[in-house]
């Protein structure tokens, strides 16, 4: 999981880097076809633009489906927004100062303003949802019935059986797991739930 | 520190190494 963000990342650097080189040069570029192009790609350029897109593309699904997975907490979140706002910083900053001619290049400050818009919102909704209820690992989200883990020694009647008894302390103590591993519970929070659990079924 | 924390910081560290491996492979490539 931490291998496919980190090609994620290394993808948007890459396109990040790609955009400026081609920006560096007017805004547009082409190689082969039938015609011969006016202003030829910078070498390497368009195969890392390309290759870094679709590459990110297929690692940020990778990456996402992993942590919901594994239930763990995940910045796949922030993946939209720092797409918009890093090729929508580079639209403002070349239409600001472009390479070519002077003044301010509208034709770069528009999409620019669109993007960092495009990034911007997404970005201030992730931290509102952030602030008012954490980061909460996707997978965690899941309900899982409390009850058992809170209720086993008060809730079980004498009559019941000890192979009853015994499973029910195994869900609870398989949920536990659950919400020790997703962040929810901490190690100290989850020892002393288990003790409480295991004391309950003696 | 919390386990949830520990992931985030992990995969900010794993972001950041992934930056650096752009910019490598950036500047490996393109000329």
């Amino acid at each position: 999981m931490l291998g496919a963000l980190a090609g994620v990342a290394a993808s948007l650097t890459v396109v990040f880097l790609s955009m400026r080189a081609v920006m560096d040069i007017g805004g547009a570029c082409a190689d082969g076809g039938p015609f011969v192009p006016r202003q030829p790609c910078p070498d390497g350029v368009s195969g890392l633009l390309v290759g870094g897109i679709w590459i990110g593309i297929l690692l940020a699904l990778v990456y996402m489906g992993m942590a919901f997975r594994q239930g763990v907490p995940s910045l796949a979140g922030l993946l939209w927004p720092s797409l918009f706002i890093s090729l929508g910083w580079n639209f403002l900053d070349y239409g600001f100062d472009p390479p070519m001619g002077s003044g301010v290049a509208m034709g770069w400050l528009i999409p620019g303003i669109l993007f960092m818009l495009m990034g911007g919102i997404p970005l201030w909704i992730w931290l509102s949802v952030i602030r008012a209820k954490g980061l909460t690992p996707s997978a965690a989200k899941i309900p899982i019935p409390l009850q058992p883990v809170a209720g086993i020694p008060q809730r079980l009647s004498p009559s019941t059986s000890a192979p009853r008894v015994a499973a029910d302390l195994a869900a609870a103590l398989e949920r536990l797991d659950v919400l020790h591993r997703s962040g929810a519970l901490d190690d100290s929070e989850y020892k002393a739930a288990k003790r409480r659990a295991i004391a309950g079924e003696s | 520190m919390s386990r949830s924390w520990r992931w985030i910081l992990l995969q900010v560290v794993a972001a950041a190494a992934g930056v650096w491996l752009g910019i490598t492979i950036f500047n490996a490539v393109a000329h």
